[in-house]
């Protein structure tokens, strides 16, 4: 089962939600509308509103997503995202991406840097083979 | 007109201005003097070279007992210079901000130059005053500076009211000279503060530090926060509001951080600061782009209803540093954190519903966690994956596994717990307890499971900071202890200090 929800602070006119092409949900004159449906992934997902030129909030699966880090295409009338079963992985990439794109160019290939700032590739096996070994024997 | 020049001790955040600095210089504004700033934490960290202010950050912060001569002399002269520099025949008071213990050293340095240099009267205070002078040393770090006659007036405790009562020349005011400092009662009444002595364009990041409360409305058994505040307090929240416009209107200031031991100390100001600013944001959207962050206490759920998350949302809460400490209720429980796993499910819910990030604060092998509360810890690591993938934990910090401190609640405990200090492994606190009580639960075994949890959060792609840096100390740890086990009853120091 997932779950689409697309919300406003204004209310819509009206809202539909189409998955693969086909409407799942819709409504007027609401600040929220929720669609829950059984489909296989991928979901390609395509919200159409009114009124027009608004960017409006939107989550899967319980999670506000970012427009930037979830690929939401915004137009005038309508929202689109597709979910794959990569669609989490691909999002924090993506979001690692935005961290490392905050620090300065010439620290970003560094394996301390990735460590002290971004908190990533820092199993550090070696060191963690050492203390095991201090404690162990 | 009379002028005096604050001056900002290292090793703070380099990336935006003191927020101690700019209150104390609205202070001295309104009792007409001018204000120069000497921040000596961000010419050094412009002066040193990397590996110079590794090592002087390393000596500061307690981890290395030495200094090279040469780099002393480095520090010395950039002290002496600039401040000579900023002097004027109007210079009426040179003040020092000593922001927290881990600046002790480098205070005493300085007022030893000072004294040899200079002879304006000078200032000192800010909460590394009230502390123990070093691990070694447990003399109050002020009353030793008044013993050794290195500052003309010491403030103790808060120093906005005591420098105004010192510029207006009543020295006898409480906290002055003396360790019996009055806890401001009314913070919306202290003046906003002021950057414009600042050079702004020195900062890298467009971020300044915001004060809304004072103290805590917990008493955390591992936290000594009591000792520094020991009454909870909050600024109206329109008065921070107030604030915020002000320094985004004076100098497009956007990113605010709370100095705050908790934002939500005070749920129902919390909540109205929130509402306030959403409303600020509608009705003057150039003030949209107002984002802040600060620490945050997990709240029972029936006292953070889904629309204080909403709130937070729209006014712009961009990251909360949450005190989770551990996964297990039980632990929890110990340590008087008043909230429960379900709570904590609750407020993940929440803020991944709102796109609130996290960065979750955690101690391993609290004096009593056992096998079945670090099962909980692992369990709830595997648990809560998708939130760190979605961002919502942003990062989780484990720490260097339970260390005991001086003036903490738990160290009042002791006899309860049956914890034993005897083998002493000691940094700037003691890491080599155990517990009659838990006796499992040894350095050894901790160092062991807070390698089972690094393990299993980089496996699970949990963001952590800082790693190698913590792996280090936990390795230096392992090697004490495996001293400690072939040599008992000596106590062993990973520093000396005087």
């Amino acid at each position: 089962m997932h779950l689409v929800e697309i919300a406003n602070n204004n209310i819509f006119e009206y809202v539909k939600i189409f998955v693969n092409g086909e409407l799942v949900a819709k409504d007027n004159n609401v600040q929220l509308l929720i669609a829950k449906f059984d489909y296989n992934l991928p979901l390609v997902i395509d919200i159409e509103f009114a009124p027009f030129g608004i960017k409006p909030i939107v989550r899967f699966n319980n999670f506000l997503l970012n427009y930037w880090l979830a690929d939401i295409l915004l137009q005038d009338h309508k929202l689109s995202f597709t979910v794959t079963e990569h669609f989490y992985t691909d999002y924090k990439n993506k979001d690692i991406q935005g961290r490392l794109a905050h620090l300065n160019a010439e620290e970003k290939l560094t394996e301390n840097v990735l460590d002290k700032y971004v908190g990533i590739n820092n199993l550090y096996p070696t060191l963690v083979d050492s203390i095991k070994n201090l404690i162990t024997k | 007109m009379k002028n005096i020049i604050f001056v900002c001790l290292p090793k703070i955040e380099t990336a935006y201005p003191s927020g101690a600095l700019a209150i104390l210089s609205s202070v001295a504004k309104n009792n007409n003097y001018t204000v120069s700033i000497f921040d000596y934490n961000l010419d050094l960290s412009e002066i040193l070279t990397e590996s110079e202010w590794d090592q002087f950050d390393s000596w500061n912060t307690l981890a290395n007992e030495h200094l090279t001569d040469q780099l002393e002399q480095k520090l010395k002269t950039v002290f002496i210079n600039v401040l000579a520099d900023k002097i004027s025949p109007h210079t009426q008071y040179v003040s020092i901000s000593v922001f927290s213990y881990f600046s002790n050293r480098i205070a005493a340095k300085v007022l030893g130059w000072y004294k040899e240099n200079f002879s304006i009267p000078v200032i000192i205070g800010g909460s590394g005053i009230s502390t123990d002078t070093s691990p070694n040393n447990k003399e109050i770090f002020g009353n030793f500076i008044i013993r050794q006659q290195l500052a003309d007036y010491v403030i103790f405790g808060e120093g906005e009211i005591t420098l105004d009562q010192l510029l207006k020349g009543n020295a006898n005011y409480p906290g002055i000279n003396k360790n019996n400092p009055v806890q401001i009662e009314n913070l919306s009444e202290l003046p906003t503060p002021t950057y414009e002595y600042f050079d702004m364009s020195k900062y890298k990041n467009k971020k300044i530090l915001i004060t809304g409360s004072r103290g805590c409305v917990r008493s955390c058994t591992f936290c000594d926060i009591g000792l520094t505040w020991p009454r909870f307090r909050y600024r109206d929240a329109q008065h921070i509001v107030d604030e915020m416009k002000k320094h985004f209107y004076d100098y497009g200031i956007t990113e605010f951080e709370f100095t705050d031991s908790l934002i939500n100390g005070s749920v129902s100001n919390f909540y109205r600061f929130n509402e306030l600013l959403c409303e600020e944001k509608q009705k003057h959207p150039e003030l949209k782009p107002i984002r802040y962050q600060g620490q945050f206490i997990c709240r029972p759920a029936q006292q953070q209803k889904e629309k204080n998350y909403e709130l937070m949302h729209h006014a712009g809460c961009s990251m909360l540093i949450t005190g989770i400490e551990s996964f297990s209720n039980s632990v929890r429980t110990h340590m008087k954190k008043h909230f429960s796993n379900d709570d904590i499910s609750y407020h993940l819910e929440q803020c991944a519903r709102w796109g609130i990030p996290n960065v979750f604060l955690m101690i391993v092998g609290y004096p009593t966690e056992t096998q079945e509360d670090h099962q909980d810890n692992l369990a709830a690591i595997i648990k809560y994956k998708n939130y760190a993938t979605m961002g919502t934990i942003f990062m989780i910090r484990w720490g260097f596994t339970m260390h005991l401190y001086d003036h903490t609640p738990i160290m009042d405990m002791i006899d309860e717990l049956g914890i034993n200090m005897d083998q002493n492994i000691k940094f700037d606190s003691v890491y080599s307890w155990s517990s009659l009580t838990n006796p499992g639960n040894t350095l050894r075994e901790r160092i062991k499971r807070r390698i089972e949890i690094h393990e299993l959060c980089v496996k699970l792609g949990y963001p952590m900071p800082r790693v190698q840096e913590e792996l280090l100390i936990l390795k230096t740890l392992a090697e004490k202890s495996k001293e400690l086990d072939s040599r008992p009853q000596r106590k062993i120091l990973l520093t000396h200090t005087t």
